[in-house]
C-alpha cells in the first residue's frame, strides 16, 4: 500500500464523506473519488496534439480553458470504441493539472462506507497495479477506484500540461471574474 | 440623521481612531501634571520671595527705629553735655550784652560774636563728624533766636518767632519743644537756608535750674538713613527698600531709580517723586501687608509694607521685589514642561502609528482574504444556481416532449380503434361472403347472380384491407416518431445526469455547506436514471407494436391478393357457369382462409390496442417523474439561491469590516 493510496482513502472517506463517482469502461465500474472531480462534460471536438503519446487524444476548449484528455481505453490497452451518446469526458484536478478523461458511460455519485472499501490488492511482484487505489464491494456490483496520480503521473504529460497553462490567455479568465463581480453587485 | 452621524464617527479610519486615543491617553495626563506642578510651583516661589522680603523689611524697620531712637539718645546727652553748657553760657552772656529784643534778629556778625564762636566751634565740629549730623544749631528758648550753628549758613541768626523762617520746620520744632519740655522729631521738609534741600531735625531742651533756656538741635543726615535702607545684602537682584513719609515723598532713595526717586529729587518735584502705590496708601493708614502690586513704573512687583513710627508721626517702610525676578523659576518650569509636552506628544504619535499599524496590518490581510472567501462561495452558489435553473429548464422541455407523445399515442390510439373497427367490419363481410358462397354451392342456379354479388362484396373487401394497409403505415410512422422523441428523452436523461453528477461535485467541494444540496442532486441524479429506464421499456413496447403492424400489414397484403384471386375467381364463375361448383368450392376455402386472415388481423389489431394502452400508462408515470424532477430542480434552485443569499450577507460584513478599518465611505452605500 503507497501512500498515494492512503491520501485516496484520505481524500475519500474524511474529505467528502466516501463519496465517488462512478462511470463504466469496457462494461466495467470504475470510481473516481468525487473531490479529484472538477466536472462531467459531454464528448465534444478533441483537437488532436502533435508528437504526444496515443493515449493522449488531444485537447479541448472547455469555455476558454484548454484541457488535455486522455483516452483511457487506450491507456489501459482496451479496443478502442466509437464515441456514442453515453461517451463523456470527467474533468478531473490532480496537483494542481487539470486532465480530461474519455469514459463510456457516467453512472452518477454513490457514498460507500469504509467497510466496503478495500485497499488495492496484491496482483503478484510482476503485475503493475498502481493504477488502482482500491476495490469497493457492494451487494451486486464491483468498483475498481482509480489512482489517478499514478496515471496522470507521466512527465511527458505534466510538460504538456504545463505547456497548455502558459498559453492561456490570462485576461479572459480574468475578465470573466470580473464580470462575476459586477453581476454579485447588481444581485445586491 | 442620528444614524448617519454614528456612521459618521465610525467611518473615520480605525488607525486615525486609535492614534488620536493613543495621543489623548498619553498627553491629558501629562497637561494636567504640568498644570498642577506649575501651579505648585507658583504658590512655593510667592511663598518663597514673600518670606524673604518679610525678613528683609522687617530687619530694616528695626534698624530705622534703632537708629532713630539713637539719635534721641545722643541728643539727650548732648542736652546735658558740659560742652553746650558751656556755649550756652557764652552765647547767654553775649545775648544779654547785646540785649537782643525778641523781635530783632540775633547779630552774628561782630567781633565779639566772632570770638564766642571760635571758642566753642571745634568741639561741635567733631563732635558732628563723629555723629554723621549735618549741623547742630542752638536756640534761645524764650525769643527763637537762632545763636549757634556749626555750618554757619542763612539761618544762623534768625529770629524764629518773627523772621522769614517763622513758618519753617525748625520754627515749628522750637515751638513744639519748648512747649512739651521733651525731645522731639521734626519730619523731612524743604528747608530755604541750604539750597531748599529736605531737612529733618531732633531738638531736645536744654534745662537750667529746671527752666528750659534754650534747646539743642541737629539736622538729621539722609546718607545715614540711605546706607541703612540700601544694604543690599540678602536680597534680589531687582528688590528695592525704601521709606514713605506722610506727604507721600521718598524717605529715602531708590537704589534703582535716584533721578526721580532720591529723597531730595521728590522734594524739588514733588510731582514725579511722589510715591503714590497701593503699598505706601496701606502702610500710611497703618496697615501692614503683603501683596503683588504696581509698582510706581507700572511693573508687577511683590512687595511687602508695614508703618514705621518715627517721633510724632509715621512713615511707610516698603520692601519690593520685581514678579519676574521672583518668578523666574517658574518661567523655566513651564518652559521645561513645553518642551517635554513636545517631545512626549511625538513619542506618543511614533508608538500609537507603529501600535496601529501592528494591529491594522494582520487585520486588513486577514480581511482580504475573508473578502477572497466570500467571493468564492458567491460563485459557487452562483455556478449551482445556474446548473439548478439549467435541470430546470431540461425538466421543462422534457415535459413538453411527453405532451407531444402523448399525443401522438392518442392519435396512434384512435388509428388502432378505426383500425379494430375495420377488421370487425371485414370480418362479417367475409362472413357474408361465406355464406352466400355456401348458398351458391347448394343453389347453382343463382350462381351468377350471387357470383355478380360476390364481385362486388370482393371489391369492398379489397378497399376495406387497402385501408387497414394504409392504417398500419400511419402506426409505423407514428412508431418512429415516438422512437425519436424517446431518443430525445434518453438525451435529456443523459444531460440531467451529467449535471446532477456536476452538481454533486459542486456541492461535495462547497464541503459542509454543500450537503443538502448533494441529497437533492442524489435525488435529481436518481429521477433521470428513473425517467430513462422508463423511457427505454416505452421504446421496447413501442418496438413490439411496430412488429405487431408489421406482421399485420403482411396479412393484409396476403388478404388482397385473395380477395383478386376472389374476384378473378368470380369472373371465372360469371363467364363459365359450368365451373361453378368448382369454383364455389374453391372460393369457399378461400373465403375460409380470408376469414382466417382477417380474424388474425383482428386479433393484432387488439393486441396492439393493449400494448397502446400500456404505452399511455408508461408515459403518464413519465410525466410524473418529470413533475417530480421540476420539483426537485426548482427546490435545488431555492436552496443555492438561500446559500448565495447568505454568501452576499458574508460579503457585506466583510466589506463593513473593511469600511471600518480603511474608513472609507463604501460601508455607507452598504447600509
Amino acid at each position: 500500500m503507497t501512500t498515494q493510496d492512503i491520501e485516496t482513502e484520505n481524500t475519500i472517506f474524511k474529505k467528502s464523506g466516501g463519496k465517488l463517482l462512478t462511470v463504466n469502461l469496457d462494461n466495467k465500474e470504475y470510481g473516481i473519488p468525487i473531490l479529484q472531480a472538477r466536472e462531467v462534460v459531454s464528448m465534444q471536438n478533441v483537437y488532436p496534439i502533435p508528437r504526444t503519446p496515443s493515449f493522449m487524444k488531444g485537447a479541448i476548449n472547455l469555455r476558454g480553458r484548454i484541457i488535455p484528455i486522455i483516452d483511457l481505453r487506450i491507456k489501459f490497452e482496451l479496443t478502442e470504441q466509437e464515441v456514442n451518446k453515453e461517451t463523456c469526458i470527467v474533468v478531473v484536478n490532480i496537483n494542481d493539472n487539470t486532465h480530461g478523461i474519455i469514459v463510456d458511460q457516467l453512472n452518477g455519485v454513490i457514498t460507500i462506507k469504509e467497510e466496503e472499501y478495500e485497499d488495492s490488492p496484491n496482483f503478484g511482484n510482476n503485475i503493475n497495479a498502481n493504477f488502482v487505489a482500491g476495490i469497493v464491494k457492494l451487494a451486486n456490483r464491483v468498483i475498481i477506484v482509480l489512482e489517478l496520480e499514478s496515471i496522470l503521473d507521466n512527465s511527458e504529460l505534466t510538460n504538456i500540461s504545463e505547456l497548455l497553462e502558459s498559453t492561456i490567455p490570462m485576461t479572459e479568465e480574468s475578465n470573466a471574474i470580473q464580470t462575476e463581480i459586477v453581476e454579485s453587485k447588481e444581485g445586491e | 440623521m442620528q444614524l448617519t452621524k454614528v456612521i459618521n464617527i465610525f467611518s473615520k479610519k480605525m488607525s486615525t481612531k486609535l492614534l488620536s486615543l493613543m495621543v489623548i491617553m498619553g498627553l491629558v495626563p501629562f497637561l494636567v501634571m504640568a498644570i498642577f506642578s506649575y501651579c505648585q510651583v507658583e504658590v512655593a516661589l510667592s511663598k518663597k520671595a514673600f518670606n524673604q522680603l518679610r525678613f528683609i523689611q522687617s530687619i530694616k524697620s528695626d534698624q530705622i527705629q534703632t537708629y532713630f531712637n539713637e539719635k534721641f539718645e545722643e541728643i539727650d546727652l548732648l542736652a546735658r553735655s558740659v560742652a553746650i553748657r558751656t556755649l550756652f553760657n557764652d552765647l547767654k552772656k553775649y545775648h544779654d550784652e547785646m540785649n537782643v529784643s525778641s523781635t530783632e534778629s540775633f547779630p552774628v556778625n561782630g567781633l565779639t560774636y566772632e570770638s564766642y564762636y571760635n571758642k566753642n566751634i571745634v568741639y561741635f565740629q567733631n563732635y558732628q563728624n563723629a555723629y554723621e549730623y549735618k549741623d547742630i544749631y542752638m536756640i534761645c528758648a524764650a525769643h527763637g533766636h537762632v545763636m549757634f550753628s556749626t555750618e554757619k549758613q542763612s539761618d544762623l541768626g534768625q529770629n524764629l518767632s518773627v523772621g522769614e523762617l517763622k513758618d519753617s520746620n525748625i520754627a515749628a520744632l522750637w515751638s513744639n519743644v519748648v512747649s512739651t519740655g521733651k525731645p522731639q522729631f521734626q519730619d523731612f521738609e524743604s528747608y530755604s537756608p541750604k539750597a531748599n534741600a529736605p531737612a529733618a531735625f531732633i531738638g531736645a531742651p536744654i534745662v537750667v535750674n529746671r527752666k528750659i533756656v534754650a534747646i539743642v538741635v541737629i539736622q538729621l543726615s539722609t546718607e545715614a538713613i540711605n546706607k541703612i535702607m540700601q544694604e543690599r545684602e540678602g536680597m534680589g537682584k531687582t528688590s528695592e527698600e525704601y521709606l514713605v513719609g506722610q506727604d507721600r515723598l521718598m524717605r529715602s532713595d531708590l537704589f534703582f531709580d535716584s533721578k526721580t526717586h532720591s529723597v531730595a529729587a521728590s522734594f524739588k518735584e514733588p510731582s514725579k517723586g511722589q510715591m503714590n502705590t497701593e503699598a505706601s496708601t496701606a502702610a500710611l493708614a497703618g496697615k501692614k501687608g503683603e501683596k503683588i502690586i504696581k509698582s510706581y513704573n507700572n511693573s508687577q512687583v511683590l512687595s511687602v509694607y508695614s508703618p514705621l513710627p518715627v517721633g510724632n508721626t509715621t512713615w511707610a517702610c516698603i520692601a519690593e521685589i520685581d514678579k519676574a525676578e521672583a518668578f523666574a523659576t517658574l518661567a523655566s518650569v513651564r518652559n521645561m514642561s513645553i518642551i517635554l509636552g513636545v517631545i512626549t506628544m511625538i513619542g506618543v504619535c511614533l508608538l500609537g502609528y507603529l501600535f496601529t499599524r501592528s494591529i491594522l496590518i494582520p487585520l486588513n490581510r486577514s480581511n482580504t482574504i475573508l473578502n477572497t472567501g466570500a467571493h468564492q462561495v458567491s460563485s459557487a452558489s452562483e455556478e449551482i444556481s445556474s446548473t439548478s435553473h439549467q435541470m430546470s429548464d431540461g425538466a421543462q422541455k422534457q415535459a413538453s416532449s411527453i405532451e407531444e407523445v402523448t399525443s401522438a399515442i392518442e392519435e396512434i390510439s384512435s388509428q388502432a380503434e378505426m383500425n379494430a373497427g375495420a377488421a370487425r367490419f371485414a370480418s362479417e363481410s367475409v362472413e357474408e361472403v361465406f355464406s352466400v358462397l355456401n348458398d351458391n354451392v347448394q343453389n347453382t342456379g343463382k350462381a351468377s347472380m350471387i357470383s355478380e354479388e360476390s364481385k362486388a362484396l370482393v371489391a369492398d373487401g379489397e378497399k376495406v384491407i387497402g385501408d387497414i394497409a394504409n392504417s398500419m403505415n400511419d402506426i409505423r410512422s407514428g412508431s418512429e416518431k415516438i422512437t425519436e422523441i424517446i431518443d430525445t428523452i434518453n438525451d435529456i436523461a443523459q444531460q440531467t445526469k451529467m449535471l446532477a453528477v456536476n452538481a454533486a461535485i459542486e456541492a461535495a467541494r462547497a464541503g459542509e455547506h454543500g450537503q443538502g444540496f448533494a441529497v437533492v442532486a442524489d435525488q435529481v441524479s436518481s429521477l433521470a436514471e428513473t425517467s430513462r429506464s422508463a423511457a427505454n421499456e416505452v421504446a421496447e413496447l413501442i418496438r413490439d407494436s411496430v412488429k405487431s403492424s408489421d406482421d399485420g400489414t403482411l396479412i393484409a397484403q396476403k388478404g388482397l391478393q385473395a380477395m383478386k384471386d376472389i374476384l378473378e375467381s368470380s369472373d371465372k364463375v360469371a363467364d363459365n357457369i359450368n365451373k361453378i361448383n368448382s369454383s364455389s368450392v374453391e372460393a369457399s376455402s378461400c373465403i375460409e382462409h380470408v376469414r382466417d386472415q382477417v380474424s388474425g388481423i383482428f386479433s393484432s389489431s387488439e393486441e396492439q390496442s393493449t400494448g397502446l394502452n400500456e404505452v399511455s400508462n408508461g408515459f403518464s408515470q413519465i410525466n410524473h417523474i418529470t413533475q417530480e424532477n421540476a420539483a426537485s430542480s426548482e427546490e435545488s434552485a431555492s436552496v443555492s439561491i438561500e446559500i448565495r443569499g447568505q454568501s452576499v450577507a458574508l460579503l457585506r460584513i466583510v466589506k463593513m469590516l473593511d469600511g471600518i478599518i480603511k474608513g472609507n465611505s463604501e460601508n455607507q452605500e452598504v447600509v
